[in-house]
């Protein structure tokens, strides 16, 4: 089996990737890469003003890729062997962003 | 007196090689830095992606609110992918520049991208005037 035909069985294999994360009543999911598959909104979300709204879409969306862009960096390293490849490709990520804690939030808002 | 040359001076070939170099070199931070951006109709929901499709930026006037937590969502996903459609027409452009164009027009069929459609071509027929029917001679 050659490179591509691993990479596509292991893809197939580990199904669709998709990142998720949520706060303040704002869920974002993301395919790799950070493309939007949905943003759902809860009547709560939009209390806390326009600004504050938009923060928080794009750093919950942020979260999400990161998650997703993580998911699909195991997939890539299972079938490849370990080597990273995602920096090539424009996907890096933060780890810290990937985390499931909401470390920075909840102080920030008492 | 004569034409001048159309066949490239090996000094011109190199030139060209090393210019294609370098842009490819810089191809991932210029493809990084690409944005696309969306905004609807009332200019309430604005939107910036890079070329993954992931959210840059987002702004929202008080107004965007009044759509509702369902269709307000639903908005910022549908711009988000306008908005990745014309970030990827600026990378492909810049792909264009290191790979030459008819890789990134083969990039463009495979990404669903729309091509500048072809000019009008009238065919011509001997004898037969395409304008026919088009102008008027004004006759005194």
């Amino acid at each position: 089996m050659n490179q591509r035909e691993r990479l596509e069985q292991a893809f197939a294999a580990a199904g669709p990737i998709v990142g998720r994360a949520d706060a303040d009543g704002v869920t974002v999911e993301v395919s790799v890469g950070g493309r939007l598959r949905s943003v759902r909104l809860t009547p709560q979300a939009l209390r806390y003003g326009a600004a504050q709204l938009a923060q928080t879409v794009v750093a919950t969306a942020a979260r999400a890729t990161a998650k997703a862009n993580q998911r699909a960096e195991q997939v890539y390293a299972q079938a490849l062997g370990g080597k990273r490849v995602l920096d090539g490709l424009g996907l890096s990520y933060d780890p810290a962003l990937a985390a499931d804690e909401d470390f920075d939030r909840d102080w920030t808002r008492g | 007196m004569t034409q001048p040359s159309q066949r490239r001076t090996t000094e011109r070939l190199l030139a060209d090689a090393e210019e294609r170099l370098r842009v490819t070199e810089e191809l991932p931070e210029r493809l990084a830095s690409v944005r696309g951006w969306a905004y609807n109709g009332d200019d309430t929901v604005h939107v910036t992606v890079d070329v993954h499709g992931a959210l840059t930026q987002l702004r929202l006037d008080e107004a965007a609110l009044a759509l509702g937590a369902e269709a307000l969502g639903a908005q910022i996903v549908e711009l988000s992918h306008r908005a990745q459609q014309a970030a990827m027409g600026e990378g492909v452009n810049i792909l264009g520049d290191a790979l030459g164009d008819a890789a990134a027009l083969d990039m463009m069929r495979s990404a669903g991208l729309a091509l500048d459609p072809e000019p009008e071509v009238i065919p011509y027929t001997p004898g037969v005037d395409p304008n026919a029917g088009g102008w008027h001679v004004i006759d005194r």
